[in-house]
């Protein structure tokens, strides 16, 4: 019996729409389900710490993990479907044929050819390898990077971020943000990003005070120093602002505002070098 | 599964040996490096008096042991690459000059990776750089060139050797475009264009203090924003173009579309989201077929230079006048 040409295509279809109704539909609400008591008693078992973490937690793993090992089997898959096909086959090889018009190979010595061939490999592989175990955002093994920046579904509203402001010594003092030339050589960005893991560090009291006032003592070096015109500050604040978003960013200049931490400029600032 | 294995050696070897004349590679080195000394000037030397609660290495500084360095150190060492940037440039003693960039450039913009976090902004640099350190790119529009000239020596013929070194480079960009797609469909799935997470992160970079980047440059954004079917539109934009970009590779019709389509839409992130793509947009001169251009300038009365034809299989011999074949 002859099979037909469009019945593995259909099959393949099948069990590709299969896999990720199974990862995407099947499987979180299996875990939804296990989460609220009800289900197989191995996957219950499996959710370890129902009680402290919600069930969306367990379906966001579960995506982490199911999502890129579904990709990689739907790729692979069409790859081998679409290289099943004599048509594309006879296309690949055709292409692999020097055309009429464009120029032949004009080889460099093998030692050189392998030189180039490493480079290139070991670029393309360590961005491959990158992608693959996907490092957190801005803790890419540069200069690989697995380029996530925008990748992520952002929630719409509330935005937080931990700022630093200045104190102005003057009467009355007032507030100031700091970035652009008052946190050279940072940037606003990196300089929240150590914050937030030194907000986060089991000793964050040392480390924020001694974080603050070397933010404090480079403002006023750099002061002396005209390399900005900022006023002279007396103080630093960490605060954790909280903006309510909306869509025409009518919000943006009145964000909540939580002091996570403060220095005093208690001494002249010195050169630590 | 024998007669496949040569195909690929040959398609892989025309891909990046090809012949091509010198002047394509010179000029792309001389425009890179100057592009180079503008983008990254700063004092990297201020990095030595942060705080060592700020000092967390990257990852080869640590497998390397390298300390946080003393300001004299970063002092020396800029002033080192500023001058090897220069004469890269102008292509004196570029050999060992591109070499003196790659490794002094590498170490100082690793560095303030150390401090709070990487960013992929400047990859594009280091792999440009490897790639013109290991090359000839000091045969064609340097200094060095214009020595020999006087001393007698021949022109360089047509070589592979000139034509890896920009193939390097856009494989560097075709990776980092097709990075960017997957890792959208990887956290985001489909949902990155069928929802609202381009309207989202437009309105949130208008957003002082909380934003990955620089402030955007107008607030067109918020304006885009609004219009929930325009958003979608340019989210499948730009996802079809990061995804497919490594076809401008291979194909020389998709190469257009897709170079200037990433080229716009950097232009356009950078216009209403902020981030700065400096010296990644400055890394699209690899993309032009400069010695096409220099072709049809000298000779603009007959109009664009042909493109070379050669017999199969045979190896081509480009003359210092003949077309170019930098933009295959």
């Amino acid at each position: 019996m002859r099979i037909p040409r469009w019945l593995p295509v259909v099959l393949f279809g099948v069990a590709i729409a299969l896999l990720w109704t199974i990862v995407e539909v099947v499987a979180p609400a299996a875990i939804r389900s296990a989460h609220s008591g009800r289900g197989p008693l191995a996957l219950r078992n499996a959710l370890s710490g129902r009680d402290v973490h919600p069930a969306s937690h367990y379906v966001a793993v579960w995506r982490h993990r199911a999502r890129p090992a579904a990709v990689a089997v739907t790729v692979v898959g069409l790859v081998a479907a679409t290289l099943s096909s004599v048509a594309v086959r006879r296309r690949i090889a055709r292409a692999l044929v020097p055309r009429a018009g464009s120029p032949a190979a004009s080889l460099p010595p093998p030692g050189r050819r392998a030189a180039v061939t490493c480079l290139a490999l070991g670029f393309a592989g360590g961005s491959l390898i990158e992608l693959a175990i996907d490092p957190p955002y801005r803790g890419e093994h540069w200069p690989f990077s697995q380029y996530r920046m925008y990748s992520e579904t952002p929630r719409r509203s509330p935005l937080v971020g931990r700022r630093l402001f200045g104190v102005t010594a003057e009467d009355p003092a007032r507030e100031i943000p700091l970035q652009g030339a008052y946190i050279r050589p940072f940037d606003g960005p990196r300089l929240a990003i150590s914050f937030d893991r030194l907000d986060q560090a089991p000793d964050r009291e040392r480390l924020l005070t001694a974080a603050l006032a070397d933010c404090l003592r480079r403002y006023e070096l750099r002061r002396a120093r005209g390399a900005h015109a900022g006023p002279r500050l007396e103080a630093l604040r960490l605060y954790r602002l909280t903006w309510n978003v909306d869509d025409r960013a009518s919000t943006r200049d009145s964000p909540g505002k939580e002091l996570i931490w403060e220095v005093q400029a208690s001494n002249p600032p010195t050169r630590s070098r | 599964m024998s007669r496949w294995i040569p195909r690929l050696r040959a398609g892989w070897d025309r891909f990046w040996f090809a012949p091509a004349t010198p002047e394509n590679l010179g000029f792309c080195r001389l425009l890179f490096f100057a592009g180079v000394l503008v983008f990254t000037r700063r004092d990297y030397s201020a990095l030595a008096g942060v705080s060592a609660v700020f000092w967390k290495p990257i990852w080869w500084f640590r497998l390397l042991g390298f300390p946080q360095p003393s300001r004299e150190l970063l002092e020396t060492l800029q002033v080192i690459w500023r001058l090897a940037l220069a004469a890269s440039c102008v292509g004196v003693w570029t050999r060992a000059a591109t070499a003196v960039s790659f490794f002094a450039g590498t170490y100082l913009l690793g560095l303030q990776y150390c401090f709070g976090g990487s960013n992929h902004a400047k990859i594009i640099v280091v792999w440009a750089m490897a790639s013109l350190a290991m090359s000839r790119c000091g045969d064609a529009w340097s200094v060095d060139r214009w020595v020999k000239a006087r001393r007698g020596s021949p022109e360089p013929a047509a070589s592979g050797e000139y034509r890896w070194p920009i193939r390097l480079v856009w494989v560097a960009m075709a990776c980092a475009f097709f990075a960017a797609g997957i890792s959208k469909l990887r956290h985001a799935g489909l949902a990155w264009v069928t929802s609202d997470t381009l309207a989202i992160f437009l309105v949130r970079s208008n957003y002082p203090l909380i934003r990955d980047a620089n402030p955007p440059m107008f607030d067109w954004g918020l304006r885009l924003a609004r219009h929930e079917w325009l958003c979608r539109a340019l989210a499948a934009g730009s996802l079809a173009i990061e995804t497919l970009f490594p076809l401008a590779l291979f194909s020389r019709r998709l190469r257009p579309i897709l170079v200037a389509g990433a080229l716009l839409m950097q232009l356009g992130i950078t216009a209403v989201m902020g981030p700065n793509f400096d010296v990644f947009i400055w890394s699209y001169i690899f993309w032009v077929p400069w010695d096409r251009i220099a072709g049809w300038v000298r000779g603009s009365k007959s109009g664009w230079p042909p493109e070379p034809v050669v017999a199969r299989g045979r190896r081509l011999a480009v003359g210092r006048d003949s077309a170019s074949i930098a933009g295959d």
